[in-house]
């Protein structure tokens, strides 16, 4: 059958080919979704008590960011503009159940400390961004190393904020003690206004690093 | 410029629910598999995790025989897909020590769940155990971490009227065991309450039950 022209995901402007090792590398840093862009605040700041929790959400949401972006990549020239969303929410939503049902299966505790995070994982906005801008335009390895970046980016992010907040408000760090057996931990780290401070905490010293960065590149 | 999927008939509307039913239908034959292949295992780690509690709350029990509840309610021996919601627990003899009731509630952050035992007298508890809660750390964490306090349920005789009827067990400061009372913690009100009133639904949920069957369900060897 001869179907007439429907547009797809692939055709829509700004289809010029990027360069992977620089998505990767502004994933990281340059465009790191917790500390410069602010993207997936809810479970950032939700399950940052401890380093275990951040390390398991951040390796299911870059898990789930890398498969579809290959996934969406791959079917970018197939996938109608119309229904674009659509098809890249089922695409992400169908890796978050697998994602889900897999950790359920093999780390039961973990499973129980992220609780409902992991399914929300589906409306990070992060995620829905790297898809929308690059996936849907970009070819597979293009699509894959942005979304490997962006991925590390929110782990470094997310596992730094963990470490910290677990380390002072509990004492420990991945669950062995750290700091002096006559050390009082700070137990507000451990609630959501601990996660705040300390965030806040991070973004500065984040940006403070960042122009010393860039300062010592323009002068060199 | 966005096309309208109307022009040129009816085959690009139909291309585009083609894309999107192919993609649904892949994605639900992924979720399914992996859901077959996961399911007993997830099934085997929480029967696990249960009957390990169980165990606990049961003293001088070495194994177990878990029941669930059919559609009417009366309780059967559990399989492998089936909720654990009652153990009764044996000695090295197959004697019946008691039971371990499964029940769960709301708490301050999230449901809680947890197992507490009953003596087989049916008279007074024998221990409890959270299972999953998420409480919050530092303050409503204690009905985890408190040891005195959780170790407190191994004292506590259930309340009953003069007709024997069951009374609820109630938060108390300097708490009397003996007269069904749970001990209050200042800070962690809500997360206290809420495991004496999980406990009250178990209790109301299963005592009626295990004075009527409770020979039968340890295998006519209990008692």
């Amino acid at each position: 059958m001869n179907w007439p022209e429907v547009e797809v995901a692939d055709s829509i402007p700004a289809t010029e080919r990027e360069n992977g090792p620089e998505r990767l590398r502004a994933g990281l840093w340059r465009e790191n979704p917790i500390l410069v862009q602010a993207l997936g605040m809810c479970p950032v700041l939700a399950v940052s008590n401890t380093a275990v929790n951040a390390l398991t959400m951040s390796l299911a949401t870059a898990s789930v960011l890398l498969a579809s972006a290959i996934v969406i990549s791959s079917l970018r020239s197939i996938i109608p503009q119309q229904v674009r969303l659509a098809c890249f929410v089922l695409i992400i939503a169908t890796f978050v159940t697998l994602t889900d049902m897999l950790i359920e299966a093999f780390a039961l505790e973990l499973h129980r400390a992220l609780g409902a995070f992991l399914l929300l994982i589906v409306v990070n906005c992060m995620i829905l961004s790297r898809i929308e801008i690059t996936a849907s335009r970009q070819p597979v390895s293009v699509a894959a190393l942005d979304a490997l970046g962006t991925g590390a980016g929110f782990a470094l992010g997310l596992v730094t904020l963990g470490s910290l907040r677990e380390v002072l408000g509990r004492g420990t760090l991945f669950g062995s003690q750290v700091m002096p057996e006559n050390f009082e931990p700070w137990h507000v780290m451990q609630l959501p206004g601990g996660g705040f401070f300390t965030l806040a905490a991070l973004v500065i010293g984040f940006t403070l690093l960042d122009r010393r960065m860039r300062r010592r590149e323009v002068n060199t | 410029m966005t096309e309208n999927p109307h022009r040129g008939g009816i085959a690009p509307v139909l291309r585009i629910q083609a894309v999107l039913v192919t993609i649904a239908l892949v994605a639900g034959l992924a979720i399914a598999t992996v859901h077959e292949w996961t399911r007993p295992m997830v099934m085997a780690q929480r029967g696990g995790e249960l009957g390990k509690a169980a165990l606990t709350v049961m003293p001088g029990a070495e194994s177990y025989r878990i029941y669930t509840r059919d559609a009417d309610g009366r309780p059967r021996l559990s399989e492998d897909d089936d909720k654990h919601e009652l153990f009764i627990g044996l000695d090295d003899r197959g004697q019946a020590v008691g039971a371990a009731i499964v029940s769960s509630g709301s708490g301050y952050a999230d449901t809680i769940e947890l197992v507490f035992g009953l003596h087989r007298d049916l008279d007074r508890l024998t221990g409890m155990r959270v299972v999953a809660s998420r409480e919050t750390p530092g303050i409503g964490t204690v009905i985890t971490d408190d040891k005195e306090w959780v170790e407190s349920f191994t004292r506590i005789q259930l309340p009953f009227d003069d007709q024997q009827r069951l009374q609820r067990l109630q938060v108390r400061e300097n708490a009397r065991y003996e007269d069904g009372e749970v001990d209050a913690i200042s800070g962690a009100t809500v997360s206290v309450f809420s495991v004496t009133r999980i406990i009250n639904h178990g209790l109301a949920d299963w005592l009626p039950i295990l004075r009527e069957d409770f020979d039968e369900l340890a295998g006519g060897r209990g008692g």
